[in-house]
């Protein structure tokens, strides 16, 4: 964690960088009269000054416990998250050409898979009657709108 | 003699077949929510926020608002008979609230959680009723100087209370605050950071970003841990609490009243920190220290009557001043807003109805919730029962539909994906989220205020403390971050010491 802490403290240090360099092209203004870009190119500042102070006493801690870290990352199960972004993005690939009913099948098999359901049988059966819930709730009697069919359909 | 009045007209509008119906189903839902561990409070207020826009304000609210008392109560539960919080604010409850189910009062322990929770919440309510008033009269002295102040000490205290580094918590409110940046300027109509999409031009949309990094980040968290929960067999009996209970609950449940009350009321604070704050001080005073953490009453009866109560001091710097002092305020706010109702100093006169609404569907909220909460306890605890890996993507689904019924654009499902990988990322290296949400609502009328204030006063930096009030809560804001800066670098250079000595 002690080694990440470096990197995002880097990768912070340049995204305050770029805000107050876009924020000077804004217009600083003067005092009497601040401008669009004086409150943002600030921030930048402040931003590029905290992660200076992180960076430091991220060192300093790695000097204090000699190079040893705490491993974050080795015990993620990855293949769940990244299931679970990649179910997250073909929501979005599909939602209007396939309408939310189909979309929304088909993302929650994946993750009912994704949860350790091992029956394709069952993992249909749950999924069908968690979308005639979500139906029911929030179509039916809430009246939320979401494209249920696809446009070409429509 | 005019609150009451006034209390009377609230319940006139509470008690509309309508808003009684989303009054129930907030608090429904909210003890739901409270009770399964894997989303809290404001995952569902923002889940359930587009379904508030075809109905008038206050029916909205008062729904939002339902889920985030209700959520204090069902939390108890929980952290009672599985010594896992069903929210933060129940983290305390665990400590003693499960020791005492263990020894088969698992009853008592509900009960009086339970019945604190109603005194602290119906208190609350009416310290709330008589204090609006003349804190929004206060309110209308204030102007630009007075306003930055008071959400400058509001961000301080956000990350000095933040629970693990303080400057990883100054950097996700700085975060927050360019966040808040995005979009049109507000007093010079400039396009700033839009990045060339057109969707950003208003800026970032708050719902999205809250689904984002409290709903689909915390599965996200949560899936990695695969352990089913342990739920403590025992029987059920005797949730009304004895004569004994009752006597060493009772002072308990008045201090945590009013502590909790007066904690929520700061920013940053609210139900957490005054159930917290209700512990350290029921077990520094009690006569029996050495029980508090082995079944003492106390211990449950003092932080739940505080949770409670802290949920209605929450909502005095929201109504009176317009300024949210934590995320769900941030997000009620933000529902408000969307609705086009401005909360602040004029907020009880120009819209009263609404105003007086949320204050009596609290009453009615609270009574609903004792009802919901004492004979429906079994029920709560089987539901316990159900794995999160049903749960899941339930939570999922639900954020998806939300999210894209804002404005029927992918683009807000687009947002929400990012802050989840974001807010992902961010908890693995302890970047609380709490901080930036707060910043990103606080960060438009921050510039707006310090822009005016520095436009009025001519350029004159002194005008920030010059105006009294505006000084007083520079001056403590500074004072804040100036202390925790030292403390912050004492221990840095105590443990350098220390590796120096073992050397």
């Amino acid at each position: 964690m002690v080694k990440g802490n470096l990197i995002i403290s880097i990768l912070i240090f340049i995204f305050g960088t770029l805000v107050s360099v876009n924020s000077y092209f804004y217009g600083l203004g003067q005092l009497s009269n601040p401008d669009a870009g004086t409150f943002p190119f600030g921030l930048g500042i402040l931003l590029m000054l905290c992660s200076a102070c992180l960076f430091i006493s991220t060192l300093k801690k790695l000097k204090i416990s000699n190079g040893k870290d705490i491993a974050i990352w080795s015990e993620v199960n990855f293949t769940k998250v990244s299931m679970i972004i990649g179910a997250l993005v073909l929501y979005i690939l599909l939602l209007e050409p396939l309408g939310f009913l189909a979309c929304a099948f088909l993302i929650q098999f994946l993750l009912f898979k994704v949860a350790g359901s091992r029956g394709g049988l069952s993992s249909v059966i749950a999924t069908s009657i968690t979308i005639a819930v979500v139906y029911l709730v929030f179509f039916w009697a809430l009246g939320v709108y979401v494209p249920l069919l696809p446009d070409w359909i429509n | 003699m005019e609150a009451f009045a006034d209390i009377i007209y609230g319940f006139g509008v509470v008690l509309q077949p309508i808003n009684f119906v989303y009054c129930f189903i907030g608090v429904l839902v909210g003890t739901l929510i409270g009770v399964l561990p894997g989303i809290g409070p404001i995952g569902a207020m923002a889940i359930l926020l587009p379904s508030t826009y075809h109905v008038e304000p206050v029916t909205g609210i008062i729904l939002l608002a339902g889920i985030y008392y209700g959520a204090m109560y069902g939390g108890s539960t929980t952290s009672i008979m599985v010594n896992i919080p069903g929210e933060a604010a129940s983290v305390v409850t665990c400590l003693d609230g499960y020791k005492m189910a263990r020894k088969g009062r698992a009853g008592a322990a509900l009960g009086i959680s339970a019945i604190g929770s109603f005194i602290g919440g119906t208190l609350g309510i009416v310290i709330l009723m008589f204090l609006i008033e003349p804190l929004a009269e206060f309110a209308m002295k204030f102007g630009p100087a007075e306003y930055f102040g008071i959400m400058m000490m509001g961000l301080c205290l956000v990350t000095y209370l933040a629970r693990g580094s303080v400057i990883k918590a100054v950097i996700m409110a700085l975060l927050g605050l360019i966040l808040g940046c995005v979009g049109t300027d507000l007093v010079e109509g400039k396009l700033r950071f839009a990045l060339g999409i057109d969707q950003l031009s208003d800026g970032v949309n708050i719902v999205p970003m809250v689904m984002g990094l409290f709903g689909i980040s915390e599965v996200m968290c949560n899936i990695e841990e695969s352990s089913d929960i342990d739920i403590l067999k025992t029987k059920l009996k005797g949730l009304f609490p004895s004569k004994d209970d009752w006597k060493r609950s009772k002072w308990p449940i008045i201090r945590g009243s009013f502590l909790g009350f007066a904690l929520g009321i700061l920013p940053g604070g609210g139900s957490i920190i005054s159930s917290f704050a209700s512990y350290t001080l029921e077990k520094k005073i009690s006569k029996h220290p050495e029980e508090f953490g082995h079944g003492a009453i106390e211990g449950v009866a003092g932080p739940e009557t505080a949770n409670n109560a802290g949920t209605s001091g929450a909502f005095v710097p929201l109504l009176a001043f317009g300024i949210p002092p934590n995320v769900v305020m941030a997000l009620l706010l933000g529902a408000l807003l969307m609705h086009g109702v401005t909360p602040g100093p004029l907020f009880y006169t120009q819209h009263p109805d609404i105003f007086w609404g949320i204050l009596a569907s609290m009453y009615v909220g609270n009574a609903m919730l004792l009802v919901l909460n004492l004979p429906l306890i079994p029920m709560w605890v089987r539901l316990l029962k159900v794995p999160y890996q049903i749960l899941f993507p339930l939570i999922i689904l639900f954020c998806l539909i939300g999210v894209y019924t804002i404005q029927n654009s992918i683009f807000d499902v687009i947002v929400m994906l990012v802050f989840a990988i974001f807010g992902y990322v961010m908890k693995k290296y302890e970047f609380e989220e709490a901080p930036l949400v707060l910043a990103f609502i606080l960060g438009p009328m921050l510039e707006a205020s310090f822009r005016q204030a520095l436009i009025i006063s001519e350029g004159n930096l002194m005008v920030f403390f010059m105006r009294p009030i505006a000084a007083v809560t520079l001056i403590a804001a500074i004072l804040l971050f100036l202390s925790h800066t030292f403390t912050f670098f004492r221990m840095a250079r105590e443990k350098m010491a220390q590796s120096d000595g073992m050397d």
